[in-house]
């Protein structure tokens, strides 16, 4: 792959830099604004674009297993099975292992299916579940509400948001499902 | 009636009989959902195509007399209002004013009528723009607007390298002593302000020892996530959940700004004098902890030379409390306020996360690339909400 897609980006950030943005009219605000946001979304992307993949991988592995969770929860009750539709979403609905995927965009509209399974299963387990139930599912999905944080938390960090955010291939690693 | 629109209605009946909130609001999302399916009518690509024509043609119709239209350059940010400022002559006349057009591609839904309502109700309680002319008729800006007047200032100093949209501006040590007291000055004005009789019809009004109020508020903002959201977040959900099992009624209803914070008013640099409370798109009626709560978000304030944390890089946080109880005469109620920090984290990531990012990739808004960069900001509250939610 040549130009490689870091060496696109850093030749966009610096005709931009040097070239682009200081002949903009010192009049022409809201052009000089949204020239720096793409400068600083250069930046940012320069920093996580090689981390696409994995990020998805990691989001799968986290998603597929709380649904699984989930549904071991909603299964302890017949009647809270029966109301979160057991034995579960239509198999075409689940997603693969993403050791199963190749491409990219497909990975990431499976995440979105899958967290959208998860949300709507975890609802309904708060609206007809026992208080064990609830309690479990809560639980459960703190988890992966905390190693989801720590992700978004390093690939925002170059938006300058988030504060002593570590480096995003640093925390992939410790996620991955394969370490 | 189509299939698709049969299903676009049940769609709509299941959001509404979810979801309650305030009824210009229920229309406003309703709306919102509706130009989606019908594209043609949603003004493409976002910006006036012709602001000074525009803004001839309504003035024309609106005021007697001839009238001209100079100046007009748009201004910078925008989440919620695109605006331009102009300068309108009648005979010898002339004055500086803003337009301000709901867009369609907002990083959150907000109605052109009761900010225009509010902007009218707070005159006289603390410096704003003075509400002007308001037009419900798109078909002059391509959707509901309003002008007021044009208040000079500046909302960061010149030494300050703001964020995307006045967000944690800092003020430095002559500036924080000038500003702070008026500007907990204001905040206190506002919430023990006497509304009855302000003419605010356009918002719906809580029962007091009630969780009417905050009852709508999550009403509205779940279901703007509902519509808007890319994803489901997990985070999202346990907001949701928190935020439902543990409303506190509120005491005394009072008009709230919604989203006072630096970075939000606008202040003489030399004097050090705040000129203008601004953006009052948020502003609604409810518990005065909503807006103190936004107002200590970590995420705007700043540490001071000292290390000490500055509510909105102003002042203390015991200096901000106490100051407001003894303007206001109101208390402030500590777990309240660890409600509505919750409550705002809950706000802001609908539209960080959700609203913001779903027009930038629909392609209904030139501010795209501020919309996806500030969903790190989404990112960051993410973070902080998790600390307040899952601290047990």
């Amino acid at each position: 792959m040549l130009p490689a897609v870091p060496d696109l980006l850093e030749a966009l950030k610096s005709r931009m830099a040097e070239t682009i943005i200081p002949a903009l009219p010192e009049d022409a605000v809201f052009a000089q604004e949204q020239a720096g946001l793409m400068l600083a979304t250069l930046d940012w992307l320069i920093d996580v674009q090689a981390d696409q993949y994995l990020y998805e991988v990691v989001e799968n592995g986290d998603h597929l297993g709380l649904l699984d969770t989930l549904r071991g929860i909603a299964g302890d009750d017949e009647e809270t099975g029966d109301a979160v539709g057991q034995p579960g979403p239509p198999a075409d609905e689940v997603p693969v292992q993403a050791a199963h995927l190749v491409d990219l965009d497909d990975l990431r509209e499976c995440n979105r299916r899958l967290k959208g399974l998860t949300g709507a299963l975890y609802t309904r387990i708060g609206a007809h579940g026992g208080p064990d139930q609830v309690d479990r599912a809560r639980h459960a999905l703190a988890a992966v509400a905390r190693r989801q944080e720590r992700r978004e938390r390093a690939f925002y960090r170059m938006t300058g948001f988030p504060v002593d955010a570590e480096d995003l291939g640093t925390v992939l690693r410790d996620q991955s499902p394969t370490t | 009636m189509s299939a698709v629109t049969d299903g676009l209605q049940d769609r709509l009946d299941s959001l509404r009989a979810t979801y309650a909130c305030e009824r210009r609001l229920e229309e406003l999302l309703t709306s919102k959902l509706l130009d989606r399916e019908s594209t043609a009518t949603v003004r493409a690509g976002v910006g006036l195509p012709d602001p000074q024509a525009s803004l001839e043609q309504f003035l024309a119709d609106s005021l007697d007399g001839p009238v001209a239209v100079g100046g007009v350059s748009r201004l910078r940010g925008g989440g919620a209002n695109e605006a331009y400022a102009f300068t309108l002559t009648r005979g010898p006349e002339t004055e500086r004013l803003v337009l301000r057009v709901k867009t369609p591609g907002a990083i959150c839904a907000t109605d052109a009528t009761r900010e225009f309502q509010m902007l009218q109700a707070v005159q006289g309680l603390m410096p704003t723009p003075r509400p002007v002319l308001l037009t419900e008729d798109p078909s002059y800006f391509g959707a509901p607007a309003f002008i007021s007047t044009f208040v000079p200032g500046t909302s960061a100093p010149t030494f300050d390298v703001p964020k995307a949209t006045g967000l944690g501006v800092t003020y430095g040590p002559r500036l924080r002593k000038a500003l702070a007291p008026a500007f907990v000055q204001h905040c206190a004005a506002l919430h023990s302000a006497d509304w009855s009789g302000a003419g605010l019809d356009a918002f719906d009004v809580p029962r007091s020892e009630t969780t009417d109020a905050i009852d709508w508020r999550l009403g509205f903002w779940e279901r703007a996530w509902e519509q808007d959201k890319l994803e489901e977040h997990p985070t999202m959900l346990l907001m949701s959940q928190w935020l439902r099992e543990n409303r506190p009624p509120v005491d005394r209803v009072s008009l709230l700004h919604g989203d006072y914070r630096n970075g939000n008013f606008l202040f003489d640099e030399e004097r050090g004098e705040i000129t203008a409370v601004i953006d009052w798109e948020l502003c609604y009626l409810g518990d005065r902890h909503s807006d103190l709560a936004y107002t200590m978000l970590p995420g705007w304030g700043s540490v001071d030379e000292n290390g000490t944390f500055l509510v909105a890089g102003l002042m203390d946080e015991a200096t901000f409390l106490g100051e407001y109880e003894r303007i206001s005469g109101l208390s402030v109620d500590r777990d309240r306020l660890h409600y509505y920090s919750v409550y705002n984290y809950y706000w802001a990531v609908v539209s960080l996360l959700g609203t913001g990012p779903f027009h930038a990739r629909a392609r209904t808004t030139q501010l795209d690339v501020m919309y996806n960069f500030i969903s790190g900001l989404g990112g960051r509250f993410v973070g902080d909400a998790n600390a307040l939610v899952l601290e047990d």
